[in-house]
């Protein structure tokens, strides 16, 4: 398996100098599996990168299929896809998951992030690829080729969010790019989520409430993320969702900060780099 | 007066090494004259950086911000902009008035759940909205006056010029140019045929669009205009609802204005094409009575 971060900011996209090295785009990780299956995990505004990526392959010609699990609705999550140039594309399948954690449906999130008040696109149904919203609850299991996918969802402040983990042979790989414990405590439901993995990619934030959501970068120290890969004893933690204001200075420094002696990897996700299972 | 360029991209932010000279935070520019208010064109992700200025400065602030449209690219910085946040402040919104929405339900609609973790009940400051009628304008401050046009962009966008002590800058963003269709609620899934004749009514509108921003723009020192097209990009996607150089040219040389500033960059278009991009401009023009120069985020310009 393949796993690419093309967008690892939290919030906002943050374009300059200072964000460079760990990139600036918002939310997007692609999956892929040894046969070419491919499952992309949000649409901040990374996912326009890797829609520009791609069109020279099949989606280009129109005979791409993707599936896209949208772990939450927020902007960062989503602002990408109205910019992701595979979905106008006819011909293209583009499968949508996460209607769960909306309160109303996906379709009708990203539907209305297209109103035409926001968007010159004014509405999905102006996308020419074919997009199907599927049906799935948490704890539902489905295969794409050879990876089969767990859904979960796991604690967001005071909504939820989708976990999404994927099986490749015997390589597991978590993501919870955007999750928060209000407690501070890593409920065992997603302990037993992130369970054994190889690679857990874990929101780097602790829950803090109100304003200081925006503010506050003291919440962004990887406590309950580090917490929470070793109580689910994974192999490698990699953090990411980072805030918008933080430079690449400030993030290695958070990473030496964090040390060396876990019985487990700790990376922070680079926009643009790859890792392999 | 000074004119600060916080975000100068079209469509989407664009991170990223590529775009680190012209700069990737989508469109806010601000206008210091020098005197209150603090006077600021759109929101794009470009204010988040300036409202940590203002936020520095403490309260009270009096903010005028002047939303050309709802368009996300001119909106989406506005949850990241402090000064809405801190009590004491008091910021005004101006936007076109439509019947069917208002800027406040918008705006309104863009800062809440599901979108965002907070929502404008989050904001401490005092924030008040101002619909202009199709043309309106406004003495804002003693001796500050803001006109206002309408612009040929899906939804309807405005046009803002600002005169003080006998300087003025317009901003003109986002349009296509007054030439084949007129922009509006009607979404147009492919370019139309340019060459078609254009319907009496529609072309009798575009006319009287293009002259009111021509007056405007009249002995304007700076115009800040939409000019995200290269020539060829334009007559592939005129349904698109941005201009290309000669459009702005045409609009600017024949309202005697002193200097064009090229704005709303694509997204996709690197560093080393905007220099080829402004090579190409300023070559093309040289003959021409008018100062061209690209928005750079990051730049200030001065008017003397």
């Amino acid at each position: 398996m393949q796993i690419t971060f093309w967008g690892v900011r939290a919030l906002v996209p943050s374009p300059g100098q200072e964000t460079t090295v760990t990139g600036g785009n918002t939310l997007c990780i692609t999956v892929r599996g040894v046969a070419g299956e491919t499952l992309v995990v949000d649409a901040g505004t990374g996912i326009t990168t890797w829609g520009r990526s791609i069109l020279s392959g099949d989606y280009g010609r129109g005979q791409g299929e993707l599936d896209l699990f949208i772990t939450h609705p927020h902007y960062d999550h989503i602002q990408g896809f109205p910019f992701f140039v595979p979905a106008f594309i006819p011909g293209n399948t583009i499968r949508l998951y996460g209607s769960t954690y909306c309160k109303r449906t996906m379709e009708q999130v990203l539907e209305s992030q297209m109103n035409p008040i926001f968007s010159p696109i004014q509405s999905l149904k102006n996308l020419n690829s074919n997009l199907l919203f599927p049906d799935v609850k948490p704890g539902d299991t489905l295969s794409i080729g050879g990876l089969a996918v767990q859904l979960e969802t796991l604690p967001h402040v005071t909504e939820q969010a989708m976990g999404v983990r994927v099986r490749e042979g015997g390589k597991t790989v978590v993501m919870a790019p955007d999750v928060n414990y209000p407690e501070g405590v890593v409920p065992p439901e997603a302990l037993a989520f992130f369970r054994d993995a190889d690679l857990l990619v874990h929101d780097i934030r602790s829950f803090v409430p109100g304003l200081e959501r925006l503010h506050s970068r003291e919440a962004f120290n990887a406590r309950d993320a580090v917490a929470a890969a070793a109580a689910a004893h994974v192999k490698k933690l990699v953090l990411t969702h980072f805030h918008f204001d933080s430079t690449d200075r400030e993030l290695e420094q958070l990473r030496e900060s964090l040390g060396y002696d876990h019985p487990f990897e700790i990376e922070l996700a680079r926009e643009g780099s790859t890792l392999w299972l | 007066m000074k004119v600060l360029f916080w975000g100068v991209r079209g469509s989407i932010p664009v991170p990223g090494p590529l775009t680190q000279r012209y700069g990737g935070n989508t469109s806010c520019i601000q206008l210091e004259t020098g005197v209150q208010p603090v006077i600021i064109f759109d929101s794009g992700t470009g204010i988040r950086r300036l409202g940590q200025l203002l936020a520095a400065r403490g309260t009270p602030q009096e903010i005028h911000i002047f939303i050309s449209h709802a368009h996300w690219d001119h909106i989406q910085g506005l949850p990241f902009f402090d000064p809405l946040y801190q009590s004491g402040n008091r910021i005004t919104f101006y936007s076109r008035k439509r019947d069917e929405f208002c800027l406040r339900d918008i705006i309104h609609k863009v800062i809440e759940d599901p979108y965002f973790p907070l929502s404008h009940e989050d904001w401490k400051a005092d924030v008040n909205f101002v619909e202009l009628e199709d043309g309106a304008g406004a003495e804002i401050a003693p001796g500050l006056i803001m006109r206002s046009s309408r612009l040929n962009h899906p939804l309807i966008a405005n046009a803002y010029r600002i005169d003080h002590q006998g300087r003025s800058v317009v901003y003109v963003t986002d349009t296509a140019p007054f030439d084949h269709m007129v922009l509006d609620r009607d979404f147009i899934p492919k370019a139309p045929d340019l060459s078609a004749p254009v319907a009496p009514e529609v072309a009798e509108l575009l006319a009287v669009m293009r002259q009111n921003l021509v007056d405007l723009c009249t002995g304007a020192d700076l115009v800040i205009y939409d000019t995200m097209f290269t020539e060829e990009e334009y007559n592939r996607n005129p349904h698109w609802g941005h201009s290309a150089a000669s459009h702005a040219m045409s609009v600017c040389t024949q309202a005697g204005a002193g200097h064009l500033v090229i704005f709303h960059h694509a997204p996709e278009r690197t560093d080393d094409q905007m220099d080829r991009m402004m090579e190409g401009i300023i070559e093309q023009y040289k003959d021409v009575d008018m100062t061209i120069s690209p928005a750079i985020e990051g730049r200030t310009i001065e008017i003397d």
